[in-house]
């Protein structure tokens, strides 16, 4: 960062490098929309740029990182409940096939696949965060509390309770997701 | 701790959230207990099963569009950068051109207010004036304003004489004015 706010262009294209694929994933896994996902990436990184210039080390980076995508994911949810818009599950999301993969076994997959992300999500906003950072970012509890600005007791809660929520979801592939 | 405690703490037991005497306390109770067990198997697969929904690799154009759009940013920093030189620059001048504009002003107030006609006619009072009126309204006081009129050099500098008319000294400081 430090190097970013003396204007090292090459700096900022690294710091791009680096977490350009777990800020879009977060917000793709959140929003579950390409695009929304694409946006929110672009304007993290923009964010990030403008505001090398006060940026503090106060916590660790991916913290702050993590933060920022949180809350422009939410400022698209309140955007999406004021234009009364659905959300769609995004299914156009590309996928390649393991190379000599049981055909069955690869629509078992796909199946699952899909299931999860129907059922996470149908998990409320804050407990999808919460699986999402803790589940996909292997952040610890503390570290999600501080990103989602809550108690330790209150993400373990959350990820207990979304445990539960998913089992029953994904009760019917019981014995199939071993291999993923 | 019974199942209860201990079903609570699966999640955080999966997670390895937990403390290690806690850890372990849990492993040994899962040993002799088959319901926490089932309770902990079901967890621990909906957990994995997550992970079918794997990374996907960003759009290659999300990294162009940022650089993109920070670009304009750097030249809008250099810009402002040098809008701020040349504010400071206008200011400097303009503060150097007010402060020998108001110099020249004052000494230009200072010379003026030497010149003794303007104090003579600052001098001259209402009661004066009305004094005068019959010799302004006489012809020969007319002519003679023509005349020194023409004048280019009044000696006004030099202090009235004692020899002047009280009333004449008037009048020649409201022919000046």
């Amino acid at each position: 960062m430090g190097l970013i706010r003396k204007g090292d262009a090459k700096a900022f294209e690294l710091l791009i490098a680096r977490h350009q694929r777990a800020v879009y994933n977060l917000a793709l896994r959140f929003l579950n929309d390409s695009d929304e996902a694409e946006d929110v990436a672009q304007d993290v990184f923009i964010r990030i740029y403008k505001a090398a210039a006060t940026y503090t080390p106060d916590a660790k980076f991916t913290t702050w990182l993590y933060t920022i995508v949180r809350n422009l994911c939410f400022n698209v949810l309140r955007s999406r409940r004021q234009a009364v818009i659905v959300s769609v599950d995004d299914e156009a999301l590309p996928e390649l096939p393991a190379q000599n993969e049981d055909p069955v076994k690869r629509i078992t997959r796909q199946q699952l696949r899909k299931k999860v992300i129907h059922a996470v999500g149908r998990l409320p906003e804050n407990m999808r965060l919460a699986v999402i950072l803790s589940k996909y970012h292997g952040l610890s509890y503390d570290e999600v509390a501080g990103i989602m600005g809550c108690s330790v007791n209150a993400i373990k809660l959350r990820v207990h309770r979304a445990k539960a929520l998913l089992a029953e979801e994904l009760s019917e592939f019981k014995g199939e997701t071993n291999d993923y | 701790m019974d199942c209860k405690e201990i079903q609570d703490k699966l999640s955080a037991y999966i997670d390895r959230e937990l403390a290690p005497a806690e850890e372990e306390r849990i492993r040994l109770h899962l040993d002799v207990c088959g319901t926490c067990t089932a309770r902990y198997a079901m967890l621990l697969q909906a957990w994995q099963a997550l992970d079918a929904w794997q990374d996907v690799a960003p759009p290659d154009r999300m990294r162009t569009k940022i650089l993109a759009s920070v670009r304009p940013q750097r030249r809008e920093t250099r810009f402002r950068a040098a809008l701020s030189v040349a504010a400071a620059l206008l200011l400097v001048f303009g503060l150097a051109f007010y402060y020998f504009g108001q110099k020249s002003g004052s000494m230009q107030h200072l010379a003026d207010s030497q010149t003794p006609v303007q104090t003579a006619v600052g001098d001259v009072s209402e009661e004066e004036i009305m004094a005068n009126l019959p010799l302004l309204q006489e012809d020969d006081f007319i002519e003679a304003l023509d005349e020194l009129v023409r004048i280019d050099d009044l000696p006004l500098a030099e202090e009235p004489s004692n020899s002047i008319k009280e009333p004449e000294r008037s009048s020649l400081n409201l022919v000046v004015t």
